[in-house]
């Protein structure tokens, strides 16, 4: 005789589940990390040399073990940096001890990109032709422009603190990002980064952040 | 005499409740998706510095993690009170981070290790010394790719 087969008792499967989500959602987490990304430069091959650049277009910012700044020969509080760096990649007085600045236009583009088949060093002429091409782009949205030779140069010392150095970058980029801003603002009266895409990458162009680290000698404490 | 007939109760019928587990099951599965396991407990106690340009850390999966810190309380009896690096889980000397590197990349697909990257989160009192020499042994692996964590400045 068969015997009605009882349903099993599904009533505790919500239970089960309920733990199991309840897990999940202590263990998830959602953090955001925000970092400050960067890129090495590769090794360097003894044979390189690199090229020699005009000491007023390029801003030494030196950091030593006691996380004092000597910026150009000069001692600093870092306080003052933003103010400094701004003035030194803008030149707006065109000051003849701050960066030279160029003045793009479709010829000199033109030029410069015809002129490419001349450098015979790969890399290099790789380089200068992502840079020309970047001022042609720049060019078709804003057309002639003043560029800025700039160059900061920071160099630290064994025994400076890493907030130091963490600080020191975050103002030179800020340095950086406030010019892009005023440039926005004054050009087309929108925040930088509520900027389109192409206009961003021509305000980037204009003001490009180059900031490059040398080989880290021990400076002097003071 | 009249008999009292017991009204039918007014009540709708109740809601059926047969379908709350196939709810709390696509509730389940939306999280078993975007679990992320937690970060290991740091062996170093790491205070990040603060700063106001910074982005989103992307591509979490492909980012390796090196801390440079103070060993935390119940390890400095064995470890000391002097700065130290871990790599993922345990602590390291700068010649094992070549090895680190390369099983990291050994661990991912050949089509996502250009897109690998190495965050160093390193404590904020530690002075530059050890952090350039990390970075010294990520150039010579051409691990070029790297960023510096950081907290919002308030």
């Amino acid at each position: 005789m068969a015997r009605k087969l009882s349903e099993i008792n599904a009533g505790s499967m919500a239970d089960i589940a309920f733990l199991l989500l309840i897990f999940f959602i202590i263990t998830t987490t959602m953090d955001k990390e925000y970092v400050k990304p960067r890129r090495l430069p590769p090794p360097i091959e003894n044979n390189e040399d690199i090229p020699p650049m005009k000491d007023r277009n390029v801003f030494v910012v030196l950091v030593n073990k006691n996380d004092k700044l000597l910026v150009e020969n000069k001692l600093i509080d870092i306080s003052e940096l933003l103010d400094m760096t701004k003035e030194f990649i803008d030149n707006p007085r065109n000051k003849v001890d701050l960066p030279e600045k160029m003045f793009i236009t479709k010829s000199l583009i033109n030029q410069n990109l015809s002129n490419l088949k001349v450098i015979t060093d790969e890399k290099k002429r790789l380089s200068e032709e992502k840079k020309w091409k970047d001022r042609l782009e720049a060019h078709e949205v804003i057309g002639d422009f003043w560029e800025s030779k700039q160059v900061i140069n920071l160099q630290h010392d064994r025994g400076t603190t890493y907030n130091t150095y963490i600080q020191v970058q975050d103002i030179l980029e800020s340095a950086y990002n406030q010019l892009r801003n005023e440039y926005a603002i004054a050009k087309w009266g929108v925040e930088f980064n509520d900027l389109a895409e192409d206009k961003r990458m021509a305000v980037k162009t204009v003001y490009k952040q180059v900031i490059t680290e040398a080989e880290p000698k021990n400076i002097g404490g003071n | 005499m009249a008999k009292f007939v017991k009204k039918v109760s007014g009540d709708a019928p109740g809601i059926s409740t047969s379908s709350l587990p196939d709810i709390i099951f696509m509730l389940l599965f939306f999280f078993m998706v975007t679990y992320i396991p937690k970060e290991k407990e740091s062996d170093v106690s790491v205070t990040l510095p603060e700063a106001t340009e910074f982005v989103k850390l992307e591509k979490k999966e492909l980012v390796s993690y090196i801390y440079v810190g103070v060993p935390v309380k119940p390890l400095q009896k064995v470890y000391g009170t002097s700065p130290r690096i871990q790599l993922n889980d345990t602590y390291r000397t700068i010649d094992d981070i070549y090895d680190f590197i390369l099983t990291e990349r050994a661990s991912r697909s050949e089509a996502d290790i250009p897109n690998m990257s190495t965050s160093l989160k390193v404590d904020k009192d530690v002075k530059m010394g050890v952090v350039i020499d990390i970075k010294q042994e990520l150039r010579k692996l051409y691990a070029l790719n790297i960023s510096y964590p950081v907290t919002e400045a308030k």
